[in-house]
């Protein structure tokens, strides 16, 4: 089991070495170490390396490193409270309230740190309307009237959203709106990791404090509550920790789908089901993959790719195969 | 003692039972009988707090568990539900574990003496083999016991079990109903919802007939499940015959197929 971990925390400093050496201006590992060392030290860099390392690339791969993890974490943790290995983050229509929420900002001609809060307060408040809803509807099965409460106030969102987008102008707004839409770390700058770390940090304390709990959740709710699970209080502390995470990832990246799907179906195989090992090794994977799948948009091709149409790309056949070569970690 | 009085149940304002009186001591099985709707269901998730009674009192050696949290009424009462496939592939182990939950606080993992009574519990109902499979790819009998053993890691007094033995085969209801037996021999008492009243006869102490939500006949089960008691419960026609000291029921197939 140990060797496992070591494996998956293997990977993700391979990612992260790679993730800050290629690009248009490649970086050798002496270099990289020289520079490291100089940055802790205090020593001299040369300008160029400076920018293009501590300004543009660290900050990226880290952030990919964090959004990948909260990303994969969330939705591991929604496919245990729904029951279904099929639940993304974004079931409690995240995506869709933080979608709204940019493009908003976008048409108004807001600046960046606008689109970033509005998108924020977009995601965070959707989920909220879902909530709200859901506990309201008074009914026998609370989990399943919040998928469906989610799905109907997404389908307002995304109306909401189409509207917006018919309003905007189609030459300087539009491709914004598009490009944000398909997610992407290029425009990830150090600032935005400072604000964006602490509430995702927030929001992962609680999901990796509750990783035993959070098991006994997916047995249902009177399962769990003979168990002694107080589970609506349960599911409100994971539903907002799980929101947090989401809503701030997809704050700075725009929507990046996939990851939340396929990474804990992957570490499902690996660890089982068990989320004492599902909660950490998701982060570890999560934060890896992202970080390949954002070099790979940086340098496969002479446009940067948008990040969601690669994680789609990857994502979707390997879903499939996966689905095909066993099915070990769900029935 | 677990024990309900004058016990009234249901959904919200849909009121499905009432008048429900019944005790189990330490180390007795009590079999409730009853036809499809007569509220066995209902009655077993008012016991277990997933409903808020509608009356009358449940109390455990005498104080009302009426306003307990959730934890302090999984120390005492255990649910066995039936042995459905879970979504996710725990292994036995994880699954049994998970009995420890109302031992320990919120942001508790267990801890090696919670795994070494887990351990213990798989061997006490003789399942210690299956430790380390996947539960979603056990029979239907295996599961059963792996949800017994999970009670067990509660440190129980009372099991609630909704139809333990349905779906289950021959040699797999004999397992479960002689490992319920011998549990209660060790002082774990149970209350069992069955439409079988051959495993009434065949273990319980008590047994309860419930129809429409309220409680028809309560005593020991020879005396309570009658030819007579029987037939009018179900609408059918049911000989209860004793055969080689075992008392057994037939159900009589007349053309009518009802009385």
């Amino acid at each position: 089991m140990t060797s496992r971990w070591l494996l998956l925390i293997g990977a993700l400093a391979v990612a992260l070495v790679v993730g800050v050496s290629v690009g248009p201006y490649a970086l050798s590992i002496p270099e990289l170490t020289h520079a490291l060392w100089a940055k802790l030290s205090g020593g001299q860099i040369e300008p160029l390396v400076d920018t293009v390392l501590f300004n543009i690339r660290v900050p990226r791969v880290l952030a990919g490193a964090l959004v990948g993890g909260a990303l994969a974490i969330a939705g591991a943790t929604y496919q245990s409270l729904f029951r279904n290995p099929l639940v993304s983050p974004d079931i409690l229509g995240v995506s869709a309230g933080a979608s709204l929420g940019a493009v908003l900002a976008i048409v108004l001609q807001l600046p960046v740190i606008a689109i970033q809060a509005f998108a924020f307060a977009g995601g965070v408040l959707a989920v909220v309307a879902v909530y709200g809803l859901g506990s309201a509807l008074r009914t026998r099965d609370p989990v399943l009237v919040l998928v469906l409460a989610g799905i109907a106030v997404g389908a307002l969102l995304g109306a909401g959203l189409s509207l917006l987008k018919m309003l905007a102008d189609p030459y300087n707004q539009l491709p914004t709106i598009t490009y944000w839409l398909l997610g992407s770390l290029a425009a990830t700058t150090g600032a935005d990791l400072v604000w964006m770390a602490p509430i995702v940090l927030a929001g992962l304390v609680p999901l990796l404090l509750l990783r035993w709990r959070i098991n006994l959740m997916s047995l249902g709710d009177d399962e769990a509550r003979a168990l002694g699970i107080d589970v609506r209080r349960m599911r409100l502390v994971i539903v907002g920790a799980a929101t947090l995470v989401s809503a701030a990832t997809v704050a700075t990246t725009g929507v990046v789908g996939w990851v939340g799907l396929i990474v804990p179906h992957i570490c499902r195989n690996l660890l089982g089901s068990d989320f004492r090992r599902l909660g950490p090794a998701t982060l570890l994977v999560g934060a890896t993959f992202l970080v390949i799948v954002d070099t790979l948009a940086r340098t496969i091709a002479a446009i940067e790719i948008p990040l969601g149409v690669l994680t789609a790309f990857c994502g979707a056949p390997f879903f499939v195969w996966a689905l095909a070569a066993g099915r070990r970690g769900w029935s | 003692m677990l024990a309900t009085q004058q016990l009234a149940f249901g959904y919200g304002d849909r009121r499905v039972g009432e008048d429900v009186s019944l005790a189990i001591a330490p180390g007795e099985i009590a079999c409730l009988l009853g036809p499809n709707g007569s509220g066995k269901t209902t009655l077993f998730k008012t016991l277990l707090g997933l409903l808020p009674p509608l009356g009358g009192t449940i109390t455990i050696d005498g104080a009302d568990i009426t306003d307990w949290t959730p934890q302090a009424r999984a120390r005492s009462l255990a649910y066995v539900p039936q042995a459905a496939a879970t979504s996710f592939a725990f292994t036995v182990r994880e699954l049994v574990l998970m009995g420890r939950a109302p031992h320990l606080s919120v942001f508790a993992v267990p801890s090696k003496l919670d795994h070494d009574k887990a351990e213990s519990a798989l061997a006490r109902v003789g399942i210690i083999d299956l430790a380390d499979r996947v539960a979603t790819e056990l029979s239907g009998g295996e599961r059963q016991l792996v949800l017994i053993a999970r009670a067990l890691v509660q440190e129980c007094r009372t099991m609630i079990m909704d139809e333990p033995t349905a779906s289950l085969d021959l040699g797999n209801r004999v397992r479960v109903l002689s490992q319920l037996r011998r549990l209660a021999g060790e002082g774990v008492s149970a209350i069992i919802a069955t439409h079988e009243p051959d495993h009434a006869l065949a273990i319980a102490d008590h047994a309860f007939l419930l129809a429409k939500g309220k409680l028809v006949a309560s005593g020991r089960p020879a005396e309570v499940i009658t030819t007579e008691s029987l037939s009018r419960l179900y609408g059918v026609n049911v000989d209860v015959i004793e055969n080689a000291g075992a008392r057994v029921t037939v159900p009589r197939l007349d053309r009518a197929g009802t009385s």
